[in-house]
């Protein structure tokens, strides 16, 4: 026994190594083991992807246009209504992405930072190694691409916002500076530029034949869309022509390139199926997965599995003209008559009216009717949202078809022939102006748009006022891409809010010879110039002093 | 049933004494040592630890099927709370000591015969007695595991005597649930959900021809009535508990043995619809426990413990969860137990008929398997230096489960009645399937522990010294990923006598956790405990002065119970997204977690200052103040940096809690001829505070969580009940939290910005997690072998949100509507009602944190009534084996006061209820 204590000693120390203290089982990757593997690292893009935006109802299910005065969302509890009713503020934020969009820019940082010095050369002898390389030396484009759209949603909402393009330390997180609007947009451009010179048109030369990726044209559609924001009234304030130049620039060398890009117009209501991801004007679209939510929501009160949710205003059912071209006039007996008909034809696929079918039986949304009031939650506007529904999707007992696909347009042409159209008209005062560098017209733009088979509008005609001609280009904006998540922003950047203060509504009545029509003024908002952009919250300024808050906040 | 009752009977007739009398140990106890644990204990008139010490007798009031529920107000500072749990077995209390220390209610260390083990698997009768460790001089010792205090249990050895004692007990529970919910009739209901519906606005569910179905049970099967709490729970469950033990020892073992079964046959009603099997929750546990104390030689001594542990579970193979919900959930208008073609009843909305749930899904057995075996050998050293000893403890415990299910799923189908055609429309909406089977092992632990120590022992003059050197080490790993952890300890420890009055304990302890950075695992814990004896002191000593002595200690305790691997950068799961022109999901990856840099444990700095009091020989005092700083508490550290870093900031060391209180207890034991009597009373205190926690920016003063109580509730502050529109319009304070509708709760606008929203919550109430207040009190008499033992036990300063599916929020979620809640909702023609209007869809605006619900939980239950017969020695003195008999007869749990009323406080939600237990037994000695 005398050795005991050399045992217990020699014992303990044979024990104390490290293999003792060593618990480790994760379960969760290094990063080593992320950057080792082709195959995670192209996981780290995905989750890039998935960090892209929709607005299927993205404030608690409801639409940022239902704070336009395009819709109102039926539920007043919802937080959108917060925009409307005065009680938005910095610390009651409303559709505040400022900490998922920078979650997404330091991915994308992070995913520039490690894999600048990659070549995977241990697989080099691989039968795959050529293709894999393709398409993983491509993927820095497409980041880089991501990275810049993210930085748009973000100074869209806040304006003045930290450029952040380094994977940042925690110490540093809470002393970034802000950069202005335009150096972030004048980033996102120069990024967008030399991305497009690198990127594919489309994807079937790669391996993967994974199209919804990045190409080439969605590269070119945001610069053009960053570079008309940027010459609009609300960042370009001295009304600089040469910045609607650079927008009208930057849409033509996506227009001008139309033929190899191969973007081209289909059937209005075709952009908004199920399979709309391979519709040929698409240039980019956010799918979220096979779903029936959307439906859920904004079916009618009264379709069974239905809630209403959005309704389209009267004020959106105006802005559609006669199949004519006229613009329509309530005051007008003539058109009150019948207002559904003889309308452009994109109305009726956007928005539900009175005594048409919906999603498989008649709407009834007269008074006492089976999707009218009183019945709780119908539609307080006399109209149901159309636009991304799909009809097939069916909530009665039995039902098989209870979700679809669903794919959120975040670039197709007729934007950028909107915006096209736009640029030129304020660059050159003139509607009819082109040159050489510039050989299409704002005039021939819009009417490209208008023509499209289906819809078939009569064009613009020659020769308009460059003021008259603009405000039926935001008329014709308005209802080509009502519902897809334009409105809200155009309304800003013209420095427009005020002009949605007022919001009507239609009353329907069923009469023995008819329905009787009364426009309503449903409700009066207040919106003031400080909401042209978004507060940034009040826990942020509290961390890190460099920022600023935006004026009216 | 009738065959025990017989037994009972049989058996009492025969009985006779047991234990000696309760009455003068309490104060006995306070000489007996103290334990430390570690292998060190002491006197505990030396002691300058704060501790509280139960004995067995203390615990013999009461068996439990899991020992945790016999602490219940019996050591002061251990806060120990009821819970209902799934089921009989699984209703372990909940133990904090000295309440909230950190961020959230953090369990004790609780160690048996010095390693840490789980209490549920011991039987009462085994243990010898349960010491609560509660600062820093006895917690230093515990590494990075002692600052939220420690549960020392010790089991029973054996001890010289010239003959074995064998003890024998049988005792025999019935249990009857406490305040079950009451649910409202079929037709009640279907009047409920249509006032429901009316008041959000929606049409009808029921017409007024079904209301009258539903009143006449004309059409059962469509408009039924069904009692589910009725159908599925009965009366009471019945348990029985057998020990056997024998102990004593020779001048080479010392053995103590013992045997225990228990089993437990639940509350289920509709269990013996099968043939072959039971679907009822039944328990039963073998319990086997053999300590052996050998000498060998004269320097040498050997201790093997062993507990073997092998209990069996039944119960219906869908979770206990489940059918509680059920029972909670489903209305009695929704569909029969069974229609007329004898299928259970259904809808496409209920697919979980209570009944069926019990009796037709199959059973699942479930057996675990528990070893608790460790070793120590200490070997004098006295050969090297006169005082010299050292010893080696190994433990090793093994804990295993494995399950069988039988599972099958019931057909069901519903029933509707077709008034046109009067006649009944049946749909089948699930087949029933075979029993399939299945088996495999639920869980496993394994637990190794390695003790070596050298200890020294030395006195002269009025010195007296005992050093201690201990090195531990400890590895535990359970089933599952991330799941073992490991802890080492090297501590010196000395505790020091001068002439019996001045008492000095000092250690320093170097500890490290697996769950640290490899590069900075090590902390250092220090602890020095002061005390004075002053009742040896001449100017003090008086013959009625058995003891009084100050104590103080001041320590700096460790604590790490963090996840693993929050010292790595860490990537997992991402967004995923769709590509292709047939869309295809891909998933995602990203930067999950960053590393926490400088990753610390927590640091506990502990003050105590007491004092002890025994006088007369009748009476003892004792009461404790402490504070506690315990800083570097692993915290979300989000809320002081800026979401632009783009990720989850890693968690700091940043959280500092103050925790203060005091503890009191008194027990007084007198004797006048025949009657004894005992008195004893304890009370603690203890708050919380938020020092530090890197809080978010809050626009409100009032909404700072630093500065108020850990778990302090926040909600809204009810001022009524909206009665109509014109109210509601009326009122330039506008509620934004749902839709607002007469019947509907008002809200107090705190800031005065005219609406009502998440700023306008405001501190209510106290915590969920720990009462502020716990006490006890007991009193036993007992005159020529009748006894009498009641303990009362109580907490104050303690909040329970009231949200208990149906009972607290009926309707929504296809809930029913408590009885509770129908007497006492909103309408028009009862406009002084507690709670809101009924809702279908349910209510942001009145289900949510506010003070209508948050319910003040104080209570007092009376824990143990016992009424006793201990058979005098003369009448048994010819019964030449018997040495001693007694009987007895006890309640537990037999009513609470409080004002809850219909819960209990201590339990809500839906669980098994908590229950009161009847037991009737008997103990013999041999």
């Amino acid at each position: 026994m005398k050795y005991l204590k050399y045992i217990v000693l020699s014992l303990s120390l044979s024990l104390t190594g490290c293999d003792f203290m060593d618990c480790d089982e994760s379960s969760d990757y290094t990063k080593e083991d992320i950057w080792s593997s082709y195959n995670r690292t192209k996981q780290m893009v995905t989750n890039l992807y998935g960090c892209l935006p929709s607005d299927f109802g993205r404030v608690n299910g409801a639409m940022l246009d239902a704070a336009t005065d395009d819709a109102v969302h039926v539920y007043e509890s919802n937080n959108i209504q917060r925009i409307l009713d005065g009680t938005w503020s910095a610390n009651n934020l409303v559709d505040d992405v400022w900490g998922e969009l920078y979650d997404a820019i330091r991915s994308a940082n992070l995913y520039l930072a490690d894999t600048k010095d990659i070549d995977f050369k241990e697989w080099e002898n691989s039968d795959e190694y050529e293709a894999v390389m393709q398409e993983f030396n491509n993927s820095s484009y497409e980041v880089r691409f991501l990275r810049a759209f993210f930085y748009f949603e973000l100074i869209k909402r806040y304006q003045n916002v930290p450029l952040i393009e380094k994977v940042l330390t925690v110490k540093e997180a809470n002393n970034v500076k802000p950069s202005s609007y335009l150096e972030v947009a004048t980033f996102i451009m120069n990024e967008c530029t030399e991305v497009a010179e690198q990127l594919p048109v489309n994807y079937s030369g790669f391996v993967s034949k994974e199209t919804g990726r990045i190409t080439k044209g969605a590269a070119l559609a945001l610069k053009a869309r960053v570079a008309l924001y940027a010459a609009s009234p609300l960042i370009n304030t001295s009304n600089d022509k040469e910045a609607w130049k650079i927008a009208a620039k930057a849409a033509y060398e996506l227009i001008g390139n139309v033929g190899t890009l191969g973007y081209k117009f289909n059937k209005y209501e075709s952009l908004f199926t199920a399979d709309n991801n391979k519709n040929s004007e698409v240039i980019l679209c956010c799918p979220v997965g096979e779903t029936g939510e959307f439906e859920k929501a904004n079916f009618p009160m009264g379709v069974e599995g239905g809630k209403t949710s959005t309704c389209p205003t009267q004020n959106l059912m105006e802005a559609y003209e006669t199949n004519k071209g006229e613009v329509f006039d309530w005051e007008n007996p003539e058109m009150r008559k019948d207002p559904y008909s003889n309308r452009d034809p994109r109305m009726k696929k956007t928005i539900v009216v009175n005594n048409s079918v919906w999603p498989n039986s008649t709407v009834e949304i007269w008074e006492g009717g089976k999707n009218g009031l009183p019945l709780r939650n119908a539609t307080v506007t006399g109209y149901y949202l159309k636009k991304y529904l799909n009809p097939e999707i069916n909530f009665a007992a039995g039902s098989t078809v209870t979700k679809k696909h669903h794919n959120y347009i975040l670039f197709r042409y007729a934007e950028v022939l909107l915006n096209y159209a736009e640029a030129m008209v304020n660059a050159f005062g003139n509607p009819d102006y082109k040159d050489s560098d510039l050989p299409l017209s704002a005039c021939e733009a819009v009417n490209m748009v208008r023509a499209r088979t289906g819809v078939q509008m009569p064009g613009f005609p020659t020769g308009m006022d460059a003021k008259a001609f603009e405000t039926r280009l935001r008329n014709e904006r308005r209802v080509e891409l009502a519902f897809e998540g334009h409105r809200f922003w155009d309304m800003r950047r013209w420095k427009a809010l005020e002009q949605m203060n007022k919001v009507y509504s239609l009353k329907i009545e069923k009469s023995d010879d008819g329905f009787v029509y009364t426009k309503e003024l449903y409700a009066t908002r207040n919106f003031q110039e400080k909401m042209n952009f978004y507060p940034i919250s009040k826990t942020e300024l509290f961390i890190n002093d460099n920022l600023k808050q935006n004026a009216g906040w | 049933m009738k065959k025990k009752i017989k037994l009972i009977i049989a058996c009492s007739l025969l009985s006779s004494t047991v234990f000696s009398q309760t009455v003068e140990y309490q104060i006995e106890a306070k000489k007996n040592k103290i334990q430390y644990g570690r292998g060190i204990s002491l006197p505990s008139k030396e002691a300058t630890a704060s501790a509280a010490t139960v004995s067995a007798e203390d615990l013999s009031h009461k068996t439990s099927i899991d020992p945790s529920n016999n602490l219940f107000g019996l050591l002061n500072g251990l806060q120990v709370l009821q819970n209902g749990g799934t089921a009989a077995w699984d209703d372990g209390a909940t133990l904090m000591i000295r309440g909230i220390g950190s961020f959230g209610a953090k369990s004790p260390l609780i160690l048996v015969d010095g390693f840490e083990r789980s209490i549920n698997n011991l039987t009462v009768q085994e243990i010898e007695s349960v010491t609560v460790l509660k600062d820093a001089p006895a917690l230093a010792l515990y590494g990075m595991k002692g600052s939220n205090g420690v549960v020392y249990i010790k089991t029973k050895r054996g001890s010289l005597s010239e003959s074995p004692q064998i003890d024998f007990s049988y005792q025999f529970n019935v249990a009857s649930p406490n305040r079950l919910p009451k649910f409202v009739d079929g037709y009640t209901y279907a009047k409920a959900l249509n006032e429901g519906l009316f008041n959000d606005g929606l049409a009808a569910r029921y017409s007024q021809q079904e209301l009258d179905a539903f009143r006449n049970q004309s059409h059962p099967d469509a408009y039924p009535n069904v009692d589910w709490v009725d159908e599925t729970l009965r009366n009471n469950s019945f348990g029985d508990n057998v020990n056997f033990s024998i102990r004593g020892g020779g001048k080479i073992v010392k053995y103590f043995s013992q045997v225990n079964y228990l089993d437990n046959r639940g509350l289920f009603k509709p269990t013996s619809q099968n043939d072959g099997y039971s679907t009822q929750m039944k328990y039963s546990k073998l319990n086997v426990r053999t300590n052996l104390d050998i000498d060998m030689g004269k320097h040498t001594k050997v201790q093997l413990n062993m507990l073997g542990n092998f209990s069996e579970k039944n119960a219906p193979a869908t979770s206990l969860n489940n059918i509680f919900n059920a029972i909670y959930q489903v209305p009695s208008g929704a569909f029969p137990l069974r229609t007329q073609h004898n299928i259970w009843g259904g809808t496409s909305v209920y697919d979980n008929n209570p009944v069926a749930l019990i009796s037709g899904t199959g059973t699942e057995r479930t057996q675990t398997r528990t070893l608790y075996a460790d070793m120590s050998l200490t070997q004098g050293l006295d050969f090297l230096t006169q005082g010299l000893s050292g010893t080696l403890r190994i433990a090793f415990d093994d804990c295993a489960a494995y399950r069988d299910l039988n599972s099958r799923d019931f057909a069901y189908e519903s029933a509707l009645w077709n008034w046109d055609a009067n006649e009944g429309v049946y749909k089948k909406l699930r087949n029933e399937t075979e029993l399939q089977f299945a088996s495999g092992t639920k869980a496993f632990a394994r637990h190794f522990n390695l003790h070596a120590q050298l200890n020294y022992d030395h006195q002269w003059g009025k010195h007296k010294l005992n050093a201690t050197t201990l090195y531990t080490m400890d590895k535990v790993t359970y089933a599952g990923r991330n799941q073992t952890f490991a802890n080492l300890d090297i501590t010196g420890y000395a505790h020091y006598a001068y002439n019996n009055r001045y008492l000095v304990d000092v250690s320093l302890a170097g500890a490290a956790s697996s769950i640290l950075d490899p590069d900075n695992r090590w902390g250092f814990v220090p602890s020095v405990g002061l005390g004075w004896v002053l009742s040896e002191e001449n100017f003090a000593k008086a013959t009625w002065l058995n003891l009084l002595k100050l104590r103080a200690s001041w320590g700096i305790t460790a604590e790490a119970d963090y996840q693993p691997n929050l010292f790595k950068d860490l990537y997992g799961s991402g967004n995923g997204f769709f590509f292709k022109d047939a869309l295809t999901s891909s998933s995602g990856l990203k930067e999950k977690q960053l590393r926490i840099d400088g990753l610390t444990y927590e640091k506990s700095n502990k003050i105590n200052v007491g004092i002890d009091f025994m006088g007369w020989n009748k009476l003892s005092v004792t009461t404790d103040i402490f504070y506690e700083h315990r800083k570097d508490i692993l915290i979300d550290g989000g809320g002081r940096i800026s979401s632009v870093l783009g990720i989850n900031a890693p968690k700091v060391n940043k959280g500092i809690v103050d925790n203060k209180g005091f503890e009191i207890a008194a027990n007084f034991a007198d004797k006048v001829n025949n009657f004894s009597y005992e008195l004893g009373a304890q009370f603690s205190f203890t708050r919380s505070q938020i020092k530090n926690m890197e809080e978010v920016y809050r626009p409100e003063k009032y909404q700072e969580r630093t500065g108020r109580r850990v778990g302090q509730v926040y909600g809204y502050q009810v001022e009524g009940i909206y009665q109509n529109q014109a109210e509601i319009d009326n009122r330039d304070v506008k509620q934004k939290l749902s839709e607002v509708r007469p019947g509907d709760l008002m809200f107090k606008d705190q800031n005065g910005d005219k609406m009502i929203d998440q700023y306008d919550m405001v501190a209510i109430g106290y915590n969920q997690l720990c009462p502020e207040i716990y006490f006890a009190f007991n009193l036993g008499a007992e005159y020529k072998g009748v006894g009498l033992f009641a303990q009362f036990q109580g907490v104050g300063n303690y909040s329970r949100m009231l949200d208990t599916r149906s009972l607290y929020r009926p309707l929504i979620n296809n809930n029913t509507i408590s009885e509770h809640y129908y007497n006492n909702r909103w309408t028009p023609e009862n406009p002084t009602a507690k709670y809101p209007r009924l809702t279908a869809e349910g209510s942001a605006n009145n289900y949510n944190s506010n003070s209508l619900w948050l319910a003040d939980a104080s209570f007092l239950k009376l824990r143990t009534l016992e009424l006793y017969y201990q058979f005098p020695t003369r009448l048994i003195e010819n019964l030449k084996v018997v040495k001693g008999a007694r009987l007895f007869a006890r309640a537990h749990d037999l009513f609470s006061i409080d004002k809850i009323d219909v819960a209990d406080p201590e339990s809500i939600g839906v669980s098994h209820p908590t229950m009161t237990q009847y037991t009737f037994g008997f103990n013999l000695r041999f």
